[in-house]
């Protein structure tokens, strides 16, 4: 089913048109959700929050970019929603923590890949990650993210830095990255192509 | 700048793995997300309430038919001519109701027998010891019987006409009104019709005699079978070898309805509901891994595609041991038959086998994968509909009525779990339970 076919049929709340759209999207989306979630029910919860709003919504798409990029925007919101329901971004750590972060040989996964990544972005803590997954991965600017969130901008800023430095730490003790400071390699990248 | 760069890149890193990663949610997010947009189209719960209002209704209409069919005809015909007969023992006194049916004799003849008074015999049978006649046209064309022991004996000739003078003798005022011949042979005459309504009536009746209606129960213990299908990435022993399968508890309840065939065979057809389970064990990783399943191309139907779905969980080596459950839920038809092997006063051994169209309405199934090393989620992998078979030997006691049963039995399932589509699984049900189950026959 084309794109456009799923869309109009969605605008019409054509079941299986729907369905067609979930399906489409959803390996994506839950794959967002989960770097926000603390495990993978709560990512299946907002997965499924989210496209009920993408649903109820859908008649607000204007066609002005990707449709998938229009329904990450829902998903990501309707995540950063749940958790300020839920109040996780009480819980922060000092930058400290990331260095006696837990690597253990047996924690060291064989094989590179992005689920490896995603896992590491997921050992930080709730504020962390959540600053990090809304700056680096899906684009806001600080400003952005310091409304989302109910921060001060500068709060946003200094939360990214230390995430950023924490989660380094935690790809070199995982042997994904290598030599962090003085080279722009990581094992990730090659490993992948 | 090289702390730019070096930025740069390692956030395009972030981007670029987190944007590749994916995740496949379970089937229920997605009926969840179903029952959320549509909650007035809920499934299967509307299927089941529709389904089961249905098999009461049927159950109901059975109970029933019998009663609503007279009632009917009370109604429907006012002029209804009463056929009473009288003991003078304590058995109760029976009445034939003339209503309308499709016998044109009776209606060609236009003659009502409105009275009979018998007396039972010391042989228990009737006989005939008064009977007055009106001039009442009957109307209707059937006869409603309620005491089919008493009808038989009226339909025999000889007890309704008291051709031994001894009996009328001992009744001096039947014998006065026996003295008009010619009403004495216009009841022969029409005896006929009489004898037509109560076979036809007593024929009806023994249908409806002979029908049962039976409820029953099985807790059962559940083992599944497992074998490499037609294509596999394994190679040496056959999975089920390698795999560590457990059986687990299982549920079956029906009811059905039953007909005599015969004073020893019964025919049966019912509905049925069956949860089957069984276990896996397996071991938990921290991280997923890509296991492959082999199916048919649905549009071929010859090649084959390789699917790939990310598992948590390995057959043989992980981090944690964990017990998958699969389960199934069931709806069948069975049909089947069941057979009186030995009977004493109320006890009775039988024997029995059914069956059983099935219809798989929902479940949970992980499926080892086609390289025999991981368990992938694949409850949308669930055969639809199934075909099992029952076999079942029990023992009945008869009790006020109700005829209590109980017995082992063995439900065995003809097709894989799994769709036709994937041919490196080929995985069977077999239950094994004690049924408890009661019937009573239907008035």
């Amino acid at each position: 089913m084309t794109e456009e076919l799923m869309l109009a049929g969605c605008l019409k709340n054509n079941a299986s048109s729907q369905e067609a759209l979930y399906h489409r999207f959803s390996p994506r989306m839950l794959g967002v959700c989960y770097r926000f979630a603390k495990n993978r029910e709560d990512a299946e919860d907002m997965l499924q929050e989210g496209f009920i709003k993408v649903f109820s919504q859908i008649h607000q798409y204007r066609n002005e970019g990707a449709l998938e990029g229009w329904v990450r925007r829902i998903v990501v919101h309707t995540c950063i929603n749940i958790l300020k329901k839920n109040k996780k971004f009480s819980d922060s750590v000092d930058i400290s923590f990331a260095n006696s972060m837990p690597a253990t040989e047996e924690n060291i996964p064989s094989i590179v890949q992005a689920k490896q990544v995603v896992e590491c972005i997921r050992m930080l803590p709730i504020g962390y990650r959540t600053v990090l997954n809304l700056y680096a991965i899906e684009g806001f600017s600080h400003r952005e993210i310091s409304e989302m969130l109910d921060i001060e901008e500068s709060t946003s800023r200094s939360q990214y830095t230390r995430a950023k430095t924490m989660l380094e730490d935690i790809l070199i003790k995982k042997k994904i990255l290598v030599t962090p400071r003085h080279s722009l390699a990581y094992a990730a990248m090659t490993a992948s192509k | 700048m090289e702390r730019k760069l070096y930025t740069d890149s390692f956030e395009r890193m972030l981007k670029e793995k987190s944007d590749e990663f994916r995740m496949y949610p379970s089937k229920n997010t997605w009926h969840s997300l179903y029952n959320n947009l549509y909650p007035g189209k809920r499934w299967p719960s509307n299927v089941m309430s529709l389904f089961c209002l249905s098999v009461l209704l049927v159950v109901g209409y059975l109970n029933n038919s019998g009663i609503s069919i007279k009632q009917m005809n009370n109604k429907g015909n006012s002029s209804n001519q009463s056929f009473a007969i009288h003991t003078s023992n304590s058995v109760p006194s029976t009445t034939l109701n003339f209503s309308d049916a499709d016998n044109k004799n009776l209606v060609s003849n236009n003659v009502s027998y409105n009275h009979v008074d018998t007396k039972q015999t010391e042989n228990g049978l009737i006989s005939l010891t008064h009977f007055s006649q009106k001039s009442t046209t009957v109307a209707s064309e059937d006869i409603t019987i309620n005491d089919h022991d008493l009808i038989q004996l009226v339909t025999d000739k000889t007890d309704i006409v008291p051709k031994d003078d001894n009996t009328a003798k001992n009744n001096v005022a039947s014998e006065k009104q026996l003295k008009n011949s010619e009403k004495r042979n216009e009841f022969l005459q029409n005896e006929n019709i009489l004898r037509a309504y109560t076979i036809g009536s007593v024929q009806a009746k023994r249908w409806t005699d002979k029908l049962t209606l039976q409820v029953y129960a099985s807790p059962s213990i559940v083992y599944g079978s497992l074998s490499s299908g037609k294509t596999s990435f394994a190679s040496g022993d056959d999975a089920n070898n390698q795999f560590n399968e457990n059986p687990s508890l299982g549920l079956e309840a029906g009811t059905a309805m039953q007909y005599a065939l015969s004073g020893f065979l019964k025919l049966k057809a019912g509905v049925q509901f069956n949860y089957a389970s069984y276990n896996l064990e397996a071991y938990q990783n921290d991280h997923p891994a890509m296991a492959s399943l082999i199916s048919t191309d649905p549009t071929t139907g010859s090649a084959y595609n390789i699917t790939s779905r990310a598992s948590l969980y390995s057959m043989n080596d992980g981090n944690l041991p964990v017990t998958l459950h699969n389960e199934t839920y069931q709806l069948s038809l069975p049909v089947g038959l069941e057979l009186k092997l030995l009977k004493n006063h109320n006890l009775q051994w039988n024997a029995g086998a059914t069956i059983q169209p099935t219809f798989i309405a929902g479940g949970n199934a992980y499926m080892l994968s086609s390289d025999n090393r991981n368990y992938v989620d694949a409850s949308s992998a669930l055969n639809r509909w199934n075909l099992n078979a029952g076999f079942e030997t029990f023992i009945t006691y008869k009790v006020n009525g109700l005829v209590w049963q109980l017995g082992p039995q063995i439900r065995y399932q003809f097709l894989s779990i799994y769709g036709k589509g994937y041919t490196g699984v080929d995985e069977r049900l077999a239950n094994y339970g004690v049924k408890i189950g009661i019937s009573k026959a239907i008035h």
